[in-house]
């Protein structure tokens, strides 16, 4: 079955194989549930969110939810010396950079949970992947293009694992480099391979965060592969995705 | 869908080094660090893809990583000429001695027997000595599809990550067509 949603703005989907049961229905329901229930949570536009309460110091006890997303910002931070910051350079509050791929991996474990091993969840172009699509055959993932939504610039096999990508071409320069506070201008879009989505999404974007040393980084940090381009069009990577440069 | 839009990108079979090592991790247990991630490889990007070995299509990241350490790594080794296929115990298996893959982290260098189609065995003949770094490293190889698969129309495209937050960029986005699909 194939059943998608509009989340956050943005239509999400899941594939599952060779499924259509209730069981299988149920399940990616509570996934959709749960990543309705971060959006309320997490949503910067609306001001009587958790989030929205808790920049303006309105929140006394943060929930575990809130929680887990602030220490996971925390650690990332850490990590990249600074450069992932949820701390906008006006210095406002914005846990994008966690949520999307924390509530996505989240929806992902839902369906792990109900006994779901095979699918796909697609957040966004935040892309968490269980098994395989068919007996003897990867998830094959594509790369959207920078300068092309209708075109790859790689194509990924993934079983078990996620894939996630930050870049600028939609929103245009919106990370920025909280070592310095200027708008990240090193990359134009960033992808990342890791083991789940949690990790790969902060990758990504700490990976634009960092700039082009953001590759040599993220490889060392637990991505399987990254794959960035430069806004001259240069390729760079590391990890299994070895990928041309751009003509 | 539309047509094949992506289908004159370049795409190549690649860190032929890195998938060395991801077999070298799974089947003997060491080195995973330094390996599984030892990135790429400019030099390793490989243009043999068509000599690749059995299909990739039977399971496993270790599987498809090791189809291509045979012939496609002498693209970046330091002896082409050292890849060889050896007769061993039956007459069903081939072992291939893959050439020396020069990786930032070291030297890799494997066997692999097949028996037909099928992997049974991949021995790390050298691999890197340098400590293994203080960092948490995913076995996962990565192996790209090569051009072939694609322009064969074999591969097929099941989802795409992009940086997608709005709806008018979902639309436009080749994961809206292969959302159509269904």
């Amino acid at each position: 079955m194939r059943h998608q949603q509009v989340v956050m703005g943005i239509p999400m989907s899941v594939d599952v194989p060779d499924r259509d049961d209730a069981a299988v229905r149920e399940a990616v329901t509570m996934a959709f549930a749960s990543l309705h229930a971060a959006d309320r949570r997490f949503s910067r536009f609306d001001p009587t969110s958790e989030v929205s309460r808790y920049a303006r110091g309105e929140v006394l006890v943060v929930s575990d939810e809130l929680r887990e997303v602030l220490a996971l910002a925390e650690r990332a931070a850490d990590e990249s010396g600074g450069a992932f910051s949820i701390r906008r350079p006006d210095g406002g509050l914005d846990t994008d950079g966690v949520v999307k791929g924390w509530a996505a991996q989240r929806a992902a474990d839902t369906l792990l949970g109900a006994g779901v091993d095979r699918f796909c969840l697609n957040a966004g172009g935040d892309v968490a992947l269980a098994g395989e699509p068919e007996p003897g055959r990867p998830w094959n993932v594509g790369v959207r293009h920078p300068d092309d939504p209708t075109r790859v610039l790689a194509v990924l096999e993934v079983r078990d694992g996620a894939v996630a990508t930050s870049g600028t071409y939609e929103r245009g320069a919106h990370i920025w480099d909280g070592r310095t506070g200027g708008a990240a201008a090193g990359l134009v879009a960033a992808t990342v391979v890791a083991n789940d989505l949690l990790r790969a999404d902060i990758m990504a974007t700490t990976v634009m965060a960092l700039g082009p040393d953001g590759v040599a980084w993220a490889a060392e940090h637990g991505a399987a592969a990254v794959v960035a381009v430069r806004p001259d069009g240069r390729i760079l990577n590391a990890g299994g995705a070895a990928v041309p440069q751009l003509v | 869908m539309a047509a094949r839009p992506w289908r004159g990108t370049l795409i190549y079979v690649g860190a032929v080094a890195v998938m060395t090592a991801a077999g070298v991790a799974k089947f003997n247990g060491v080195g995973a660090v330094d390996s599984a991630a030892a990135p790429v490889a400019d030099g390793a990007t490989s243009d043999e893809s068509a000599t690749t070995g059995p299909d990739s299509t039977d399971a496993g990241s270790t599987e498809s990583g090791a189809d291509q350490t045979g012939p496609g790594s002498s693209s970046d080794g330091t002896d082409p000429g050292s890849a060889s296929t050896e007769g061993s115990s039956t007459s069903d298996d081939v072992t291939i001695v893959g050439s020396v893959a020069q990786t930032r982290y070291g030297n890799v260098q494997v066997s692999v027997t097949f028996a037909g189609e099928k992997i049974t065995d991949v021995q790390a003949l050298q691999i890197p000595d340098r400590e293994p770094r203080d960092v948490q490293i995913s076995q996962q190889a990565v192996p790209i599809l090569t051009q072939e698969a694609i322009e064969s129309g074999s591969a097929r495209i099941d989802t795409v990550s992009g940086a997608t937050y709005t709806s008018e960029g979902y639309i436009e986005s080749l994961q809206s067509a292969i959302d159509q699909r269904g």
